[in-house]
């Protein structure tokens, strides 16, 4: 696996580095001290998966995270030294895969990279069609499309929609769905799934305000309302 | 400086009013004069130019450079005139045999006691009196009525009273201004004190920021080298990595609890509630310190009623709420003893008790121990910022619940957080 380290104190980066070199499997480590420098590396070096600080000197790391989403779907870890909970949403809504605080233990982001890592990765579950006035979800294909347009979606939003799509019209708990999606250790972050259904809607809905698609079942979790070819 | 320009603003503002008293008192000579056929037209035109000579008089000082610069004495110099045409009123009208006009003295009283208190007040009685006297007198002598002294004793005793009256009065006032003021100004300090608090907060919280990313590399490196990656330890290299490794994450911690201070107080803590069972999050708590309490040869033990408990929480908040009291307790108790942690539901909702066999806290301590940054007299020697129980209590809070401290039964310390649980 190719990993981008992004952050502007070289130690953290050479610790990220020294910590995936002692990891399993061979790992390539690419560095970069600035958001510029990230966006240039992730052109260059097309790495597997980006760890990005979010407080960068010059472009801030949800800038970068921005621009980064606008063509692309690489998974995303951020690092937060705030650890404040407007930081961390505002990193899922932009799209990040997944933050750590620091300080953090460099076992568990190595661990965190290769859960997303196996999250990304195109897993074959129950093909089928999935389809709802012009909206239809190729569950094989791993492809979403609005008519004839098709609308990207992360590998998390799309392994989120998955899960609620292999039973639709019923209520999936919110449990359940961190776990599936995340990790057993994700069971009580209600925060990634708010934020990802949020994510969700605004692309698939026609009107995210008021969700027809993906509808809340208060205090259990969430139903696609969908019907099945 | 300030008190005397408040107190040239407010002289401002009573001649304007007594300026407007006295168009008033004009236009009333100049209306009613003509109904009272005793009272000669030429007096009433006289008085009532007068007064508006005094009025136009006025009118002009206030404009006057010479009130911005003297205000009290431009405002005595006016009550003089006050006194002298009011007093020529009652003298020019004490040929009617009806003759009333003394009564409008009262009203300099009031005048007198709102510009200067009570020696304003006493004073314009006092002349009020004097004037009444000596008109009285020479009225009986020029126009032959009667002396009365009965009636002179009955009115002059009225103006007396009347400015004895107004100096309590304005007394009184003076005594609410003053602590009206009073409370502003302690206002004003603790605004000032609380602004300085949270400067210190804010500082604190910018300095453990910086901290985090070198905490992230010390920590890191701790943790490779300790996971002998790098290449084996011995027995010593061992045993300091692990020292290191715990100051390290003393460090961590106080830094957390800094940041978590400075985010309770700017209001920036959005509670992520989850349904979980309270139970289950005081077990995992209690587990997660088991290692700790082992070190110091303590044992935990977990007591409570069966059945399970559903609340509506931001778990990790919660479970930092309740760690605070359960490492407290392992901190505060003595080595080898026990300490126990009871949950229990009732109507007021569900509540943990964390119990003790340490020092206790003193009965004057009580509320102060969950301030920041205090720590009880009788831990001297352990080690803390004393944030641990200010933040619980503030998370207990946010969830709307409690935390409140009790006497264990034989001594000791008991702890008790309370949450409300949501209705079934």
């Amino acid at each position: 696996m190719k990993v981008l380290v992004v952050d502007d104190e070289p130690d953290v980066r050479a610790l990220v580095a020294t910590a995936l070199g002692y990891a399993a499997g061979p790992a390539e480590v690419v560095e970069a001290g600035d958001g510029d420098e990230a966006l240039a590396a992730i052109r260059d070096h097309k790495p597997d998966i980006v760890v990005l600080d979010l407080a960068l000197p010059g472009r801030d790391g949800f800038s970068v995270l921005e621009e980064l989403r606008r063509t692309s779907m690489l998974p995303v870890i951020v690092l937060t030294a705030r650890g404040l909970e407007h930081d961390k949403i505002r990193g899922l809504e932009l799209g990040a895969d997944d933050y750590m605080t620091k300080p953090f233990s460099p076992r568990e982001l190595v661990l965190r990279i290769q859960t997303v890592l196996r999250r990304s990765a195109p897993q074959d579950r129950r093909p089928g069609v999935l389809e709802r006035g012009d909206l239809r979800i190729d569950l094989a294909a791993r492809q979403v499309f609005r008519g004839t347009r098709e609308i990207r979606l992360t590998p998390t939003e799309f392994n989120l929609l998955m899960e609620l799509a292999q039973r639709p019209g019923e209520a999936v708990s919110h449990e359940a769905l961190l776990t599936k999606v995340w990790g057993p250790e994700y069971r009580t972050e209600g925060h990634y799934l708010k934020v990802y259904i949020g994510r969700l809607r605004d692309k698939i809905e026609n009107d995210p305000a008021s969700p027809r698609v993906i509808q809340t079942v208060r205090g259990v979790g969430y139903r696609l309302a969908l019907t099945k070819d | 400086m300030a008190a005397q320009a408040v107190r040239a603003n407010e002289l401002v503002r009573f001649e304007r009013t007594f300026n407007r008293a006295r168009l008033g008192g004009a236009a009333i000579t100049f209306i009613l004069g003509p109904f009272f056929p005793n009272i000669g037209l030429q007096h009433v035109v006289l008085f009532g130019t007068l007064l508006l000579l005094e009025s136009a008089l006025v009118a002009l000082l206030l404009r006057s450079d010479r009130f911005v610069r003297y205000p009290e004495r431009v405002s005595q110099a006016i009550f003089a005139i006050d006194l002298f045409v009011v007093s020529y009123a009652i003298f020019l009208f004490s040929y009617d045999p009806n003759w009333t006009t003394y009564i409008v003295g009262l009203l300099l009283v009031i005048a007198g006691g709102f510009r200067f208190a009570s020696a304003g007040a006493l004073g314009a009685s006092l002349f009020m009196a004097v004037t009444y006297t000596l008109t009285a007198l020479y009225r009986a002598q020029v126009f032959g009525f009667p002396t009365e002294p009965q009636r002179i004793a009955f009115t002059d005793t009225i103006y007396l009273l009347a400015g004895f009256l107004m100096a309590g009065l304005v007394r009184e006032l003076g005594t609410l201004r003053a602590q009206r003021e009073a409370f502003e100004h302690q206002r004003a300090e603790t605004d000032a004190l609380r602004a300085l608090d949270k400067m210190k907060t804010d500082f604190l919280a910018e300095m453990s920021h910086d901290f985090r990313s070198p905490l992230t590399v010390v920590r890191g490196a701790i943790e490779i080298l300790q996971s002998q990656r790098p290449g084996p330890l011995t027995e010593r290299q061992q045993e300091l990595t692990a020292r290191a490794d715990r100051n390290i994450r003393r460090l961590e911690e106080f830094s957390e609890d800094l940041l978590e201070m400075a985010r309770i107080e700017h209001g920036a803590i959005q509670l992520e509630r989850v349904d979980v069972d309270a139970g289950d999050l005081v077990r995992e708590v209690v587990e997660d310190h088991r290692a700790l309490a082992n070190n110091r040869g303590q044992t935990i033990q977990v007591d409570g009623t069966p059945d399970t408990a559903m609340i509506s929480a931001d778990v990790t908040r919660l479970r930092r709420a309740v760690g605070n009291l359960v490492g407290n307790a392992i901190k505060f108790a003595p080595e080898h003893s026990t300490i126990l942690v009871r949950t229990h539901r009732d109507d007021g909702g569900f509540s943990v008790s964390v119990i003790d066999h340490g020092p206790g806290v003193d009965r004057d301590e009580r509320e102060r121990i969950f301030e920041k940054f205090s720590r009880g007299r009788r831990t001297s020697g352990t080690l803390g910022a004393g944030l641990g129980l200010s933040i619980a209590r503030s998370l207990a809070e946010l969830h709307g619940g409690s935390i409140r401290y009790e006497d264990a039964v034989g001594g000791g310390a008991m702890f008790v957080l309370t949450v409300p649980v949501e209705i079934e």
